[in-house]
């Protein structure tokens, strides 16, 4: 089905929009230098709607967003850590679960922020953006075991900061 | 990497087998890890407000069309007018036979869709159905994503097409579910309809009958309607990931924890949470727990 229709074009951004700001911010990429980039992004492929199809839109996506990454890093304008980035997806939890959370959180983005810049990276697009190893790979034009790699890396510094425990 | 590492990358990535998951358990505490991943996928990395994003960007879509309009007009205006409008015309014609209305249902109850042409749909929670508005009266043609019954009462072709069937009738009641794993579950309830799946079978079914990929034709169980209009759904040999995700459209809830791959048979209630984890505890060998907006499946001991 062609996007060049706006309701259509909506319907996908509405879609696809909050996965490529999180891509982004993957990167350590700020809220609002983010949230410029994914538009960018949106902006090209809606300049090129009639070449791309609605299956392809969100590799067209992250490959526009990776590119704009690239040259935003060789400006280095926009490095910014992520720190304090994330957010609780649910609410009207108990208050008991509600103060875990928050201290897993805090847990959890300290020892993300002292992951290295890779591993931190693929930890993210698997975690937070749903995205398998395969996935991340084509995304980032990596192979899957490159990618096995940083995320393995990642899990050890949860294991050795004891996010996740051995028995 | 050690063979350790090697099943936690794998966890990881979802995809461990029950024996590499036992395993691993030697290793790490499984109720530890499922917790990390359910505590760590309430988080998301924040991002904009899609609204307020969307309202930025609309200027920016229209001032690049018009520029890219101008730009073509301009340099090849004159001896391609009759191109465009060769295209323009075969586009309408291609787009005009594809859908241009979608509704989707994302209430937890059955939606009523009354069509122009007197016929009346019921859409189940999650589903959706498409057609065009503009070629409707013409050709009854609508596409359905999920579930719906149907009640076409204007004799006439009437087809409904899903990613796998396309089920043609004149002048009937009939119930179409296209299920999770690609197939599809026809029941007819009055006058008659034709069944045809991508994989080549073509049935056709009376009042009372209905067809399965597994069975084939089959009898429809005393029923006028089919069951899932009146608060509860039937599962014949569905697995019980699949019920799972069925359950999840009628209730605000998620199932989550070990996932067996056993199929089910039975009628679950759709308006009554605490009996379906009564039924499942007492006709699955797995343990079931209401928790805030959660169903947690456990083995049993």
């Amino acid at each position: 089905m062609s996007i060049c229709k706006e309701d259509i074009f909506k319907k996908l951004f509405e879609r696809c929009q909050p996965n490529v700001q999180r891509f982004i911010r993957s990167k350590d990429i700020g809220l609002d230098i983010s949230a410029d980039m994914a538009q960018d992004a949106f902006v090209r492929l809606w300049n090129n709607c009639k070449k791309v199809t609605e299956e392809k839109a969100l590799s067209y996506l992250f490959t526009v967003a990776n590119n704009l990454i690239i040259d935003n890093a060789r400006r280095d304008k926009t490095k910014q850590k992520y720190l304090n980035g994330l957010v609780m997806s649910h609410e009207n939890m108990d208050p008991e679960y509600q103060l875990r959370m928050s201290d897993f959180k805090a847990k959890l983005e300290s020892t993300i922020d002292s992951m290295t810049a890779g591993s931190r990276e693929v930890f993210m697009m698997s975690r937070f953006n749903d995205m398998t190893y395969k996935e991340i790979a084509d995304t980032l034009c990596l192979s899957v075991k490159a990618v096995e790699k940083r995320m393995s890396l990642a899990l050890k510094h949860l294991v050795d900061n004891e996010i996740i425990k051995r028995k | 990497m050690n063979a350790v590492d090697e099943l936690l990358l794998k966890w990881a990535n979802g995809g461990l087998t029950s024996s590499e998951k036992e395993e691993l358990s030697k290793h790490y505490d499984m109720a530890d890890l499922d917790r990390f991943i359910d505590d760590s996928g309430k988080l998301r990395l924040e991002t904009s407000n899609v609204k307020s994003e969307w309202k930025k960007i609309i200027p920016q879509l229209q001032g690049d069309n018009t520029e890219n309009n101008s730009k073509s007009k301009s340099k090849y205006l004159l001896w391609l007018i009759p191109l465009f409008l060769l295209i323009a015309v075969g586009t309408w014609y291609l787009i005009s036979l594809g859908p241009d209305k979608t509704i989707e249902n994302t209430t937890y109850e059955p939606l009523l869709i009354a069509m122009e042409d007197d016929t009346e749909i019921m859409l189940s929670p999650g589903s959706t159905l498409s057609y065009n508005k503009l070629r409707f009266a013409d050709h009854r043609k609508v596409w359905l994503d999920g579930r719906a019954y149907f009640d076409v009462r204007i004799k006439g072709e009437f087809s409904v097409v899903t990613d796998n069937s396309i089920t043609s009738v004149l002048g009937t009641t009939f119930d179409v579910w296209e299920l999770e794993n690609d197939k599809v579950v026809v029941q007819c309830f009055t006058g008659k309809v034709i069944v045809a799946t991508s994989k080549g079978m073509e049935a056709t079914l009376i009042a009372g009958q209905k067809y399965t990929e597994s069975v084939g034709i089959g009898d429809v169980e005393n029923e006028s309607k089919p069951k899932w209009l009146s608060s509860s759904i039937v599962f014949e040999g569905i697995p019980l990931s699949a019920v799972y995700k069925d359950l999840e459209k009628y209730y605000p809830i998620k199932f989550v924890g070990e996932i067996s791959r056993l199929n089910f048979n039975g009628e679950l209630p759709t308006d009554n949470l605490q009996k379906v984890t009564e039924i499942l505890n007492a006709v699955t060998s797995d343990t079931y727990k209401i928790e805030n907006n959660k169903v947690v499946v456990s083995k049993s001991e």
